[in-house]
This record gives structure tokens, C-alpha cells and sequence, in this order.
């Protein structure tokens, strides 16, 4: 161990600048390392923490009618059902709710109990999270829309089934599986009060909740539930699953887990690149050293486990405190993506995660310096006394400088470049790294920051202005006035129904259009087309592929015996219904049962600003509800709705592009500084050489800057240009398990030639200011040195 | 009439060693003629090398002036003494100083067109200097490594006089040879100092110092003495003896 650390230190003394770079790049490593670590485990178990902590149910099933047939009814299939191990079955109100959030609002199907029931659930109990004095006449609300919008105590207006009310926040609540509009259905509380009054008018529904045996069974069990009790009851079911509420709840956690991943493995290729560059380095500088050393004895498997042990020594606390580091940027993650989930999460110290990531770094620098290393034990002592050619792989450059035709330092720069294939490899791999963030986040600012559209066509949503929802004989007269009003520029029928049974499947939502070609968002069709008769269907395409099924394929749906088959012309992407979704025309979705509702789409001529639009939406749909009275269901300002959901997206994407571009920066500004240490290190001598010849310092400088230009330029231009091409396949992948199959973004080329003739600028700019060192070189000092 | 290509005034250079501070130069007045073989010798540590770098213009005195013709070294900055050196001097060192990563005609160009962008004269002058220095053409694809010292040097040799320099600047140029080719090297100075190049050349070595036509010897940091032991003649034991007799007088 001596002997170890008297050749690890003296290293360290001579490669300091090296030993300093190195160090902060594994910083770095450590930190986002941790940091997708902590996501991928901890975080991710966040949800099942919860669900087992309000012993949360894995089913939840909205049923229409608190009569006792219909409960007697529910009760009877749960008992039959061997999956559910225990269930419970509570009396409820269910509405429309439009709750403000993200500062706009957002409209969901909800179930609202009595307060004080839903605190005794035993299945599914709600966690009240804050709560004000006053509350007998107000109203619970999923701590995911806890904002200066909705503040405790005080009054905040909410739509429930298309009227305004003005109602006291009386607290808000965790609940698992009914939290958030992504939950498909959201549970609020009600004060005793307002529940007394509220359940005069609204419509009455049961709320069942069942736990299972085995929760990942959940789908396939909820689609039996739902079959069985639409057979048995015939009646609408709406409802959701552990399963898919945790894909649907943590989609924000898989997007930003994905990124890091992809960051983590870039930040570990450019770190162990970065070590065998160190120790290639090294072993050259060190030549006539290393030959003394193993002429004194030193076997060579002694010098290479002294570079691991110096390494070991150094990276380890270097990886403790990057892991410590991702604490910085933990909560700011954490917050972000409790924007998106609504699901309490407290930052807490995670040792599992901490410990992997301290060693796993260590490990895997220990094993790029060991690989790198292990040519010490080939080299001769007296061969490496003299600096030889056998061992001493000295640079060459075949380059010859008559044949290069350009100004003599240019020229030298060009012929240096061609001397350094290791120092090539170092820049090639970090640029094919800083090229994939690069094109990354130019993408995601294109395609999400500027303009969202790109982003809400991938997930799958219908941009328009409104969604008016009628009853089935009020349709005709919604479309006479909508053609007839002026300020209307189109509008479509596209109506979401309830949960549709697939024997043998967990079932889909349906959706129901009559001219396909009228949808705005085109993107939706991943292959073929979408029904145009009544005996055709387009399904989710991760549905489809899940239970092997292809377009020409026939699939049935309904339930039991009045199970119906359909064509399956074309298969559709997006991540609005997470890829379970089927699309009919009208009289296709007829043939299974009537249409309860019927939604249109509209979309008005423009207004001018946003704000004006925004007016003009509203006075739209006053108009609309004056003329078509009673018969309106819902009236749902889609504009308000996909600013305030895309606005937790952008915001949590503009983060991770700032974390992109401080990341690219970082890592160029330390890997270049690291280079061009080495390079004036190795070349001090010709340096010395050069300027008794008569070179001056700024030649030098410029020729060295030159020397890196082409690696530079040509690694940067063929990632740029890869990562260009590949970027839509690699979001499309990981999108996958959320239901996109193929990502059609704009890649900016000119935003991307701009952000790497910057990078480069950069890069370039680094080596000047390092080269600066040159006018240290003193050639008389240097050659009698010698 | 012969002119004075190179003077010095008071010329004095000090180090600071560990606080105490070294006066290596002290008041050294000399002058070098135009096609003039000036040896410098003395003892270990007398000053000989710093003197030579002083002059070509590597380093910078402490005190004192020198001048290049009308020019005058001290007042210019550390680039501008770079290119008086690419115009006017050339250098020959003891270690030889190839750039390794280069070969042999690369290593040349590398000096040669630092001053001509005319790569065909450069080509045409490096040919001419190889004849003179009798290389074969062979030499130009190979690499340092792979030359022996007495080519290496005459590789160095080619390199200092690619530009036509007005002083040819040699530091104890065969101090790494065997005796062979030191007199092959020694040749191929006084070969081109017969056509008139201006050489000053460091040594301790009295069968390298016999081939100048002027010895200034110096000890601690000052010329004792000089002595003009006219052009070289191969068997002339006359200024050998007269060449021995001044050193011994100095003390070596």
C-alpha cells in the first residue's frame, strides 16, 4: 500500500490540471447518475407506496344509479369475480368537473362523495392534505390543483356540469387512483352541506372499488368487471386500473427518467474516454520514468494497479460528492414532475441509489483505467529508459507539408491534427455525445417551447377551440346553429364515450367520428386509415401490438353474447388514452349500443391575440348555450383546457433543455480544457523547438487551435447530422410504452447548425485561451532542460 | 572592408537562483564580423551558451544593448525577436532539437517556408543545401528516429540555413557525436563558412574550436581574451600551436 501511494502521489503532483478536469467531469457523472437512479426506483415507487399506505383500490369502476338493484347487482359480479380479493361500494354524485389548473382549466368526469364518508373508506381512503376552518359548504380538491387559483379557505369558481358555481375551497385531498384528470375519473370531497344540495340535482352514481389478488392483472380484470357489469346492468361504466394509472400519472417521470438515462450513459462514455485519454497520456509522458521503475524492480502488474489505486482514490470521493450534488437538483425535479402527478413525494436521503452510484462510477472508471493501463506490463525497462521506438508509440503525422497549400500555420495546425489519434478519439466521443443533447433540446424547443402544436398532435389531442356536448336528438339542431353562426370556422363530430369491453381484453375507450378526413390532427394514423363504414375500427397501435393483432384483422367488441366484430383498417398512436383506444364512425358504434351523448369539435375564425380569443371563446359559447338551453350537457373551453395541461409539459421540458445546454457547455469547456493541456503538455518541447526557429507564441497558439479544428468539425458534423436523423426514432422508442409509435417532429437544421457552430466557437475559443500558456515557453529553458 | 554584422555593448545577464542572484554575463563587449567564424570558449559555467542565446536573440539580457546591424535586439518584444530570428539567424544545437512527429524534408519546410511561401525555391534550396551537406534525397522521407546522429545534424545543419541566414548560430554541435562524424559535421561548417556564411560557435572541444578563425575565451561571465587564429587549413600546425598556446595563456 506504500509503495502504491508513493507512485499514486507522485503522479498526482505532475498531472494535476488532468487530475482537477477529471475529477469534475466524474462530478457530473456521479450526480445524473444518482439523480436516474433515485427516478427510476424510488420515485417510481412512490405511487405503489401510497396505494398500499390509503390501502388503494386496484379497480375503480364509476356506476351510474345508487339504486339497490344496481347495488345488489355490482356486489353479486364482484363476488363472483376470483381476481377480487375484497372491494367496497359507497354512494355518490358524479358530474363534469372544469377545475382550474396550470392557469387554465381542465375538464374531467368526477365522482364526488360526502367528506366525511371518504376519510372512513376502507378501500381507497382519502388523505386529507390541508384543510380550512370553514367546510360544511365546500369542496375537496386533488392536491394537484392546489394553486393560487383554488386557495384554501376562500371562494374560487368551478364549473360542475357546465354551470359556474362559486364555491369554498375547503381542503384538498390525496388520492391515488382518482387524483388527477389522468386518472380518467377524479374524486373531489364535499362538505355535508353542499353534498345535501348537490346531490338533489345531480346525476347518482356508485363508486366501486376493488382490490386484487394480483394488481398487475388489473386491466384485464377491469375489462371483465366492466363487461360483466354492463351485461348484467346495461348501463354505461367508466372506470381505470392500477395498472394504467400508473403509466398514465408518471408519464412525466418516464419522459424525464428516459432523458437522463440517455444523459447518464453519454456522461459515462465521455468520462471513460476521458480516463484512457488521461492514462494513455500518461504512460507516454511517463516513459522514461515507467522503464526506471521496472528496472528498479517494479513488476508491471505493480505500476498498473498503482494508476487503478490513484484512480480509486480519487474517484470515489469525487462520486460521493456528485451523488451528494444530485440532492441540489433532486427537489427541482421532484416539483416538476409533482406538477404532472399530483402525488405527494418527500426528498428524502435514498442509500441504495447514493451507494450504487458512488461505486458504479468508481467501478467503471477503475476498469477503463485497468483496460487502458494494462499495455505497462508489455514494455521493456531499457527500451522505455531510451525512449524507443518499440514502445514508444510517438506521434506521427503522414500529412506531408508540401503538399498542403495553405498558410503555414493553418498548414501545420492540419498536419498536427493527424498526430493524435488518441486525442481524436477523446473529441469524436464527446461530440457524438454533446451532438445528441444538442439536437435533443433544439428539437424539444422547436417542437414544444415555440409552439406546442408538434408536441399536442404526438400526444394525440384534437386542437380546437370548443367541445360542445348534446344529447344524441339535440344533435341536428347544435349543428344547424354552429353552420349557421358566422364566427364558426369548422367543426366535427368527436365524441369520447365510456369504457368499451373487449372479450378477452382489458378494453378501450371509444371514440366516435363521422368523416375522418375533418380531424385536425392527422397524426393519429400510425397505419392505415380510420373506419369509414359500420362494421370497421382503428385501434391503439400499442393495444393492437399487445394482443398481436394487425390491421385486416377482425376484433370484437361489446360484451358476452352481444359481442360485436369489427374490421381493423388502421391502427393509431398518441399518448392521450395511452395507445387503448378504438375509433368507429357512428353507426359502427351504434351497432354495439346508442350513443348516450354527442360531442362537436369547433374552432372559430381567429380573433387576433390570445386574448382576444380567448374572449371570443367565451361569448361563443354564452351564444351557444342561450340558443340551445337545456339541451347543452357541457359547453368545455378546449383552449383553456390544453394551455393549462401542455403548460406542465413545457415548463418541465424547459428545464430539462437548460440542464441540457449548462451540461453541454460544462462538459465541452472541461473536456477541451483536458485536451488542451495534454497537447501543450506532450508538445512543450516543439514548442521550444519552434520558436528558436522563429515561430511566435500567437503562430503556436493558432497552429494548436487548427490541430483540433478537424476532429472538431467533422465529429461534430456527422453527430449533428446521425442524431438529426435518428432523433424522431429515438423519441418515438421512448414514447412506446405511453402509446406513440412514431414521432413525425420538425428537426430545425438551421437551429441545430447554429447551436453546433456555437458548440465548436466554443470549443475553439477554450483552446486560445489555454493555448495562452505557449508564451510561458521559454526555448532556451526548455532545450537545456534537455 | 570587413562590416560589423553583430556588437555588443555592456552586455549582462543575471539569474536569480534560490534568492541569491548569479551575474552568468558581465560587461561583454564584442563584435562580429560578416564572414567571421567566431568560437566562443571556457570553462563549464563560464557563460557560453548564455552568451550565444543572448546574441541570437533567444534571450533577453539583463543590461546592455546589442546590436544587429542598425537594430537594436534588447527593444524588442519576445514576438518580434522571434521574427528577427526567422530572418536573420540560424541554429545548430548540441540535442539536435528535430521535431520528432515530422520527417526530415517536413521538419526543413517547417523553418523554410516560414519566411518564403515559394515552395518550389524552398524545395530548390533545401536540394542544393543537401548536396552541400552530402544527404542523399532518400533522407527526406525518414524520421528523426531513424537517422544517425551525423545525418541528424546535418539535417539540423540544412534546417538553420534554409533561410539564407546572416549568422549561423551552433551550440556545441557535435558535444552528442561520436569523433567520425563530429569531423564530418565540423566539415560541413567550415564548408559553408568558406562561402561566406557568418557562424559563432560554442565549444569546449579544442579540435571543433580550431576550425574558427577568431577564439574569444571566456571566463566568469567576461571575455579574458581573444585570439584571431585566421581561416582554417586542415595541416596547419602552426595555428594549432598558436591556438593551444592562447588557451593555455587563458588557463584551460
Amino acid at each position: 500500500m506504500n509503495r502504491l501511494t508513493l507512485l499514486a502521489g507522485a503522479n498526482l503532483r505532475r498531472e494535476r490540471w488532468q487530475t482537477a478536469v477529471f475529477l469534475v467531469l466524474l462530478l457530473i457523472g456521479a450526480a445524473v447518475l444518482n439523480l436516474w437512479l433515485m427516478l427510476a426506483t424510488d420515485y417510481r415507487a412512490n405511487f405503489d407506496r401510497w396505494h398500499e399506505q390509503l390501502h388503494a383500490e386496484d379497480v375503480l369502476l364509476l356506476v351510474p344509479g345508487p339504486d339497490t338493484d344496481t347495488a345488489a347487482g355490482i356486489r353479486r359480479i364482484l363476488e363472483d369475480c376470483s381476481d377480487v380479493t375484497e372491494y367496497e361500494v359507497d354512494p355518490g354524485i358524479t358530474v363534469t368537473a372544469a377545475i382550474p389548473y396550470s392557469g387554465g382549466t381542465v375538464s374531467s368526469p368526477a365522482i364526488i362523495l360526502p367528506a366525511d364518508k371518504a376519510v372512513e373508506r376502507r378501500i381507497g381512503r382519502v388523505d386529507v392534505t390541508a384543510e380550512a376552518e370553514r367546510t360544511a359548504d365546500g369542496l375537496y380538491y386533488p392536491i394537484l390543483y392546489q394553486s393560487d387559483e383554488l386557495p384554501l379557505g376562500q371562494t374560487a369558481a368551478v364549473e360542475i356540469d357546465a354551470e359556474k358555481r362559486v364555491l369554498p375551497v375547503a381542503g384538498f385531498i390525496n388520492s391515488v387512483m382518482a387524483g388527477s384528470h389522468n386518472c380518467s375519473i377524479i374524486l373531489l370531497l364535499a362538505g355535508g352541506d353542499l353534498y345535501a344540495e348537490m346531490a338533489e340535482e345531480a346525476v347518482p352514481a356508485t363508486l366501486v372499488s376493488a382490490r386484487l389478488q394480483n394488481p398487475e392483472r388489473s386491466e384485464a380484470v377491469r375489462g371483465e368487471l366492466v363487461e360483466a357489469l354492463q351485461e348484467e346492468l346495461n348501463l354505461p361504466i367508466q372506470g381505470t386500473d392500477y395498472m394504467r394509472n400508473r403509466r398514465a400519472r408518471y408519464a412525466m417521470q418516464m419522459i424525464i427518467t428516459a432523458i437522463l438515462s440517455a444523459a447518464v450513459c453519454l456522461e459515462l462514455v465521455v468520462v471513460t474516454t476521458v480516463a484512457a485519454s488521461n492514462v494513455a497520456s500518461h504512460i507516454q509522458q511517463s516513459m522514461t520514468e515507467l522503464g526506471l521503475l521496472k528496472g528498479i524492480g517494479y513488476t508491471g502488474s505493480e505500476l498498473v494497479g498503482a494508476l487503478v489505486f490513484q484512480y480509486i482514490l480519487l474517484s470515489l470521493p469525487a462520486c460521493f460528492a456528485g451523488s451528494a450534488l444530485a440532492y441540489t437538483v433532486y427537489p427541482v425535479l421532484s416539483d416538476l414532475m409533482s406538477a404532472q402527478t399530483g402525488i405527494p413525494y418527500a426528498v428524502h436521503f435514498l442509500p441504495g441509489p447514493f451507494l450504487l452510484s458512488s461505486f458504479a462510477g468508481t467501478g467503471v472508471v477503475a476498469a477503463a483505467v485497468w483496460l487502458a493501463a494494462r499495455r505497462i506490463q508489455y514494455i521493456e525497462p531499457i527500451t522505455a529508459l531510451r525512449s524507443g521506438v518499440e514502445t514508444h508509440s510517438f506521434r506521427r503525422s503522414p500529412l506531408p507539408l508540401a503538399k498542403i497549400h495553405l498558410p503555414m500555420n493553418a498548414a501545420l495546425g492540419l498536419k498536427n491534427s493527424t498526430a493524435f489519434p488518441k486525442r481524436n478519439i477523446t473529441i469524436c466521443v464527446t461530440m457524438a455525445a454533446l451532438t445528441l443533447l444538442i439536437v435533443f433540446a433544439a428539437t424539444m424547443v422547436t417542437n414544444m417551447l415555440i409552439s406546442p402544436e408538434p408536441v399536442l398532435d404526438l400526444i394525440g389531442i384534437e386542437r380546437a377551440d370548443l367541445r360542445l356536448d348534446v344529447a344524441p336528438e339535440a344533435a341536428e339542431k347544435l349543428t344547424a346553429y354552429l353552420q349557421g353562426d358566422s364566427r364558426t370556422q369548422n367543426f366535427y363530430m368527436y365524441t369520447q364515450d365510456t369504457g368499451l369491453p373487449e372479450p378477452g381484453g382489458p378494453g378501450l375507450w371509444p371514440i366516435v367520428i363521422e368523416d375522418s378526413s375533418e380531424l385536425q390532427n392527422q397524426e393519429i394514423i400510425y397505419e392505415g386509415r380510420l373506419p369509414v363504414y359500420d362494421n370497421e375500427t382503428a385501434v391503439g397501435a400499442k393495444h393492437a401490438l399487445e394482443r398481436g393483432l394487425h390491421t385486416g384483422d377482425m376484433i370484437e367488441f361489446g360484451s358476452g353474447g352481444d359481442a360485436v366484430s369489427y374490421l381493423i383498417t388502421g391502427l393509431t398512436q398518441g399518448t392521450n388514452y395511452l395507445g387503448d383506444e378504438a375509433y368507429f364512425t357512428r353507426a359502427g358504434y351504434e351497432r354495439l349500443m346508442p350513443l348516450s351523448h354527442v360531442s362537436y369539435y369547433v374552432t372559430l375564425r381567429s380573433a387576433g391575440s390570445e386574448q382576444d380569443m380567448r374572449a371570443a371563446v367565451d361569448a361563443y359559447t354564452r351564444d351557444v348555450e342561450a340558443a340551445m338551453d337545456e339541451s347543452l350537457n357541457s359547453a368545455e373551453d378546449l383552449r383553456s383546457m390544453l394551455s393549462a395541461v401542455t403548460s406542465v409539459y413545457v415548463t418541465a421540458m424547459r428545464t430539462v433543455v437548460w440542464i441540457l445546454a449548462v451540461l453541454t457547455i460544462i462538459l465541452t469547456v472541461l473536456v477541451m480544457v483536458l485536451l488542451t493541456r495534454t497537447a501543450l503538455n506532450a508538445q512543450m518541447h516543439e514548442y521550444g523547438i519552434m520558436k528558436a526557429i522563429g515561430y511566435t507564441s500567437r503562430d503556436l497558439a493558432v497552429q494548436t487551435a487548427v490541430s483540433f479544428l478537424p476532429a472538431l468539425a467533422i465529429s461534430e458534423a456527422a453527430g449533428l447530422i446521425l442524431w438529426s436523423l435518428t432523433c424522431n426514432l429515438l423519441v418515438s422508442l421512448f414514447l412506446r410504452g405511453l402509446g406513440t409509435m412514431r414521432c413525425s417532429f420538425t428537426i430545425p437544421g438551421a437551429l441545430i447548425a447554429g447551436a453546433g457552430v456555437l458548440l465548436m466557437l466554443l470549443a475553439l475559443a477554450v483552446i486560445l485561451l489555454m493555448a495562452r500558456r505557449i508564451r510561458r515557453a521559454d526555448p532556451v529553458q526548455i532545450m537545456q532542460t534537455d | 572592408m570587413e562590416d560589423i554584422l553583430l556588437r555588443t555593448q555592456n552586455l549582462s545577464k543575471t539569474f536569480s537562483q534560490g534568492g541569491q542572484m548569479q551575474h552568468v554575463l558581465r560587461d561583454v563587449n564584442l563584435e562580429i564580423r560578416r564572414g567571421s567564424f567566431t568560437v566562443i570558449m571556457g570553462a563549464s559555467g563560464a557563460g557560453k551558451s548564455t552568451l550565444l542565446y543572448a546574441l541570437s536573440g533567444m534571450d533577453k539580457p539583463s543590461l546592455g544593448t546589442i546590436w544587429f546591424g542598425e537594430e537594436d535586439l534588447t527593444a524588442l518584444t519576445t514576438d518580434q525577436m522571434a521574427v528577427f530570428r526567422r530572418r536573420h539567424c540560424g541554429f545548430v544545437f548540441q540535442q539536435i532539437q528535430l521535431l520528432q512527429s515530422m520527417n526530415t524534408l517536413d521538419n526543413i519546410l517547417c523553418a523554410g517556408l516560414l519566411v518564403s511561401s515559394n515552395r518550389e525555391a524552398v524545395a530548390a534550396r533545401i536540394r542544393e543545401l543537401f548536396r552541400d551537406v552530402a544527404l542523399p534525397d532518400s533522407t527526406f522521407a525518414k524520421f528523426p528516429a531513424q537517422l544517425s546522429g551525423g545525418e541528424a545534424q546535418r539535417v539540423g545543419i540544412v534546417r538553420a540555413l534554409i533561410n539564407n541566414p546572416e549568422i549561423l548560430f551552433a551550440d556545441e554541435p557535435t558535444g552528442a557525436l561520436n569523433s567520425q562524424t563530429s569531423t564530418d559535421v565540423l566539415d560541413t561548417l567550415t564548408h559553408f563558412h568558406r562561402q561566406g556564411q557568418t557562424i559563432i560557435m560554442v565549444t569546449h572541444d579544442v579540435h571543433s574550436a580550431r576550425r574558427g578563425s577568431r577564439v574569444l575565451y571566456l571566463k566568469d561571465g567576461g571575455i579574458l581574451g581573444e585570439c584571431d587564429i585566421g581561416a582554417y587549413r586542415h595541416a596547419d600546425r602552426r595555428r594549432h600551436e598558436r591556438l593551444i598556446a592562447f588557451l593555455t595563456e587563458m588557463g584551460w
